[in-house]
């Protein structure tokens, strides 16, 4: 299952989330990882209502997930979240890996192409910064899944792009070094 | 069976004289009405002389509200909506709809002639305004009674008579209950008929010969006064004067400053209230002669003259205050020849004392809480009384019992000072539960829009007592999930909690006074791991309503769009 990472307005730093399932035959059983630290979760509710058990305690929750945004309704309050895929840290901002299965770089989220720092025909090392977008006042840089090089750019500086949107092609080097 | 408003307007002189005998006074339908024998017998469903189609001229929880009561009288009731409102509540619930073409509320809900035209089409023998929109239009319900439609209201001169605040105010002087003191100028002694000492516009100074006046008028008000201007309003023109010595510079300030507010320098002086409540009085009249009040609803709890919170009863009311009070707003109401629902609105000052401030001419919002108390259904008697039955109660036969608290949900940003907030009603989950009722005008998937109101819901809780009352509605509120818009629950929540809320000790600017905070806490870890279950779609999974490509099943609006199905009732 996919590690996301978790930020909010009301949070000082974004929070790293990982959700496995240890037990494929007690699909309601997660073990939930929220920057290194593992919480034992039972899932559950039907047509009444969902819950999070934790250690016994029962938790009432109704949560959503809208694009980016996850809404969480908990406790008689809501709060909310925009996620994104983790990658290793950089300083000054986030960093998100092109999609780690294909050559292609897409846009993770609808903005604006800031900056494209590579162009047809050239080769980058894994982990090269390759394009820089903006989206909801946030910059995030579309680093390189591997080292490789660029087979074609489809996006210029200033460009409005929408979800999924192809920003540029890659071609792997012949010893592929995969960033996550 | 026809409908009794379709029958011969003139009575047979060689019949009996079946009408009530003080049917001179009273509306052209009521007047075919044939009396009961005891005005105590239950209206039963199919009554020769009961509407059969009602239309609801109104959207949102009040015309949702109003089409229940009317399907529960076994009357068909009619919708009408707007464009944007094709796919609203109040229109999956009535029995017939009809479009108004428009998306604006002057396009659409406002056009009284449309909405006659489609009453007239579709059979409808009465037409129910709600409130807000055409509720209070004293020529919507004349062309209602011009096109032989029952309006489900006071008659059309009341409502104007009442609607013009000044000439009510007269009115409640006339018949002696009691009104705010104030002088304007006009109400001088008899040789200064005709001279308004604060009336002269140009020169800012009051005329020395007045100024006497002026002076000998705010002793018989009394101490603290405001000076309002004439023309006034948003407090511009408006001075507080404590003391005698500070009168007439205040007097002098505020026309000066009306006059380039305005462009009209008149100005009067009130006597200030310190700390009012704002306490209501439910009225319900017959075309009989029958008159009760149903007791007060305390409505201080407002935020920019927007009643929030209400209650009934008033923290404030003494039993003894609470039946000079109903007396005299019944007394008001025979006054005027009031029939139908209608809310005397009060100020309550510190010492006990009441004003009477204005009648308003329609179903009030926060009626749930009367309904609540007294166990009696005020849009029921709308209907009746409209349909020429007598009041199925006396005065003695009502009681207030227990404690009602009402809250009403609205989407705004209390985080944005209040701004509507807009977008799709992902998740809409209202609390259940004993004595717990909730109003909705929306439904789960529905649209909050631009066009009208903000508000979503009226949440009402009953208990023996305040205390339990007041829990009871911070249990529902903590349980009364909306994901997809802003809204004020948590706001209300805290304000449950506030220590003056509990106490019952607030006043009509205790929101003004005391601005309740909705800080934006951190997320607790157990949000957190709500939010990662829901990012990562485990939670769907772990139901087992994923299908192969790991969405869940009955999602077909995109990837990662419900990460739990919660069922709405």
């Amino acid at each position: 299952m996919p590690k996301v990472r978790l930020r909010s307005t009301s949070l000082p730093e974004p929070v790293d989330a990982e959700v496995l399932r240890e037990d494929q035959r007690r699909p309601g059983t997660l073990r939930v990882v929220l920057d290194g630290t593992a919480h034992e979760v039972e899932v559950g509710g039907g047509a009444g209502g969902s819950w999070l058990m934790l250690r016994g305690r029962i938790v009432p929750y109704c949560a959503i997930r809208e694009g980016d945004t996850v809404l969480v309704w908990l406790g008689g309050r809501t709060y909310e979240f925009s996620v994104v895929r983790p990658t290793p840290r950089r300083a000054g901002g986030s960093v998100a890996a092109a999609a780690a299965a294909g050559t292609d770089i897409t846009a993770a989220m609808p903005g604006t192409v800031l900056k494209v720092n590579v162009q047809r025909g050239d080769s980058f090392a894994a982990n090269a910064a390759l394009i820089v977008m903006e989206s909801m006042k946030m910059e995030m840089t579309l680093a390189a899944p591997f080292a490789g090089t660029v087979n074609e750019v489809s996006c210029k500086p200033g460009e409005l792009v929408e979800v999924g949107r192809v920003l540029a092609r890659l071609e792997p080097a012949k010893r592929d070094g995969n960033a996550s | 069976m026809v409908p009794f408003h379709t029958r011969s307007k003139k009575t047979n002189p060689n019949e009996p004289n079946r009408t009530h005998r003080r049917s001179a006074a009273l509306p052209r339908a009521s007047r075919l009405v044939r009396p009961l024998p005891n005005r105590y017998v239950p209206f039963a469903i199919g009554a020769a002389n009961m509407f059969q189609k009602i239309l609801v001229a109104n959207r949102g929880e009040i015309a949702v509200r109003v089409t229940l009561a009317c399907q529960q009288m076994g009357i068909r009731a009619v919708a009408v909506y707007s464009e944007p409102d094709r796919d609203a509540l109040h229109v999956a619930a009535a029995d017939e709809a009809h479009l108004l073409e428009g998306m604006t509320p002057s396009e659409t809900y406002l056009r009284g002639d449309r909405i006659i035209d489609i009453a007239r089409s579709c059979g409808a023998a009465a037409v129910h305004p709600g409130y807000g929109f055409l509720s209070e239009n004293a020529d919507f319900a004349q062309a209602c009674a011009d096109a032989d439609l029952t309006f489900i209201g006071p008659k059309p001169e009341v409502i104007r008579a009442l609607g013009d605040k000044l000439s009510a105010k007269k009115t409640f002087e006339d018949i002696g209950v009691p009104v705010i003191p104030s002088w304007s100028g006009h109400q001088s002694p008899k040789r200064q008929r005709g001279v308004r000492p604060t009336a002269d516009n140009g020169s800012a100074a009051v005329p020395p010969t007045h100024a006497n006046d002026v002076q000998s008028a705010a002793s018989r008000i009394g101490y603290a006064l405001l000076v309002k201007a004439a023309a006034g309003g948003g407090g511009r023109g408006m001075r507080l004067v404590e003391r005698e010595s500070d009168l007439i510079g205040a007097v002098e300030s505020a026309r000066h400053e009306a006059g380039a507010a305005f462009g009209d320098s008149r100005v009067f002086l009130e006597k200030y209230l310190v700390r009012p409540r704002h306490v209501e009085i439910q009225i319900l009249a017959d075309a009989h002669g029958n008159v009760v009040h149903l007791f007060e609803r305390e409505c201080s709890i407002q935020r920019r003259h927007q009643k929030i919170i209400e209650e009934s009863p008033s923290p404030a009311l003494t039993a003894d205050l609470r039946q000079r009070m109903g007396e005299a707003a019944v007394t008001a109401a025979r006054a005027v020849g009031y029939t139908n629902a209608g809310t005397v609105e009060c100020m309550v000052d510190e010492a006990g004392n009441f004003y009477f401030l204005e009648v308003n001419t329609r179903l009030q919002v926060e009626h749930p809480v009367t309904e609540m108390v007294t166990q009696q259904d005020l849009v029921r008697a709308q209907i009746l009384i409209a349909a020429g039955e007598p009041l199925p109660f006396a005065q003695g036969d009502l009681t207030q019992t227990g404690h009602a608290i009402e809250a009403r949900i609205y989407a705004e940003d209390p985080g944005r000072n209040f701004m509507p907030s807009i977008g799709t009603l992902h998740r809409y989950s209202p609390p259940t539960g004993p004595n717990i009722r909730v109003d909705s005008g929306v439904a789960q998937g529905g649209e909050v829009g631009v066009h009208y109101d903000a508000m979503l819901a009226k949440l009402i809780v009953w208990g023996v007592c305040r205390t339990e009352a007041r829990l009871r509605l911070a249990w529902a509120l903590d349980r009364f999930i909306v994901l997809g818009v802003k809204t004020n629950i948590e706001f209300l929540r805290n304000l449950t909690a506030h220590p003056d809320f509990r106490s019952g000790n607030f006043h009509a600017q205790f929101l003004d006074d005391r601005p309740i905070i909705t800080d934006r806490e951190a997320p607790p870890e157990d949000a957190l791991i709500a939010a990662a279950v829901t990012a990562s779609q485990a939670g769907c999974r772990a139901r087992g309503v994923a299908s192969t490509d790991g969405r869940p099943a009955h999602d077909n609006a995109g990837p990662w769009r419900l990460g739990h199905a919660w069922r709405v009732s």
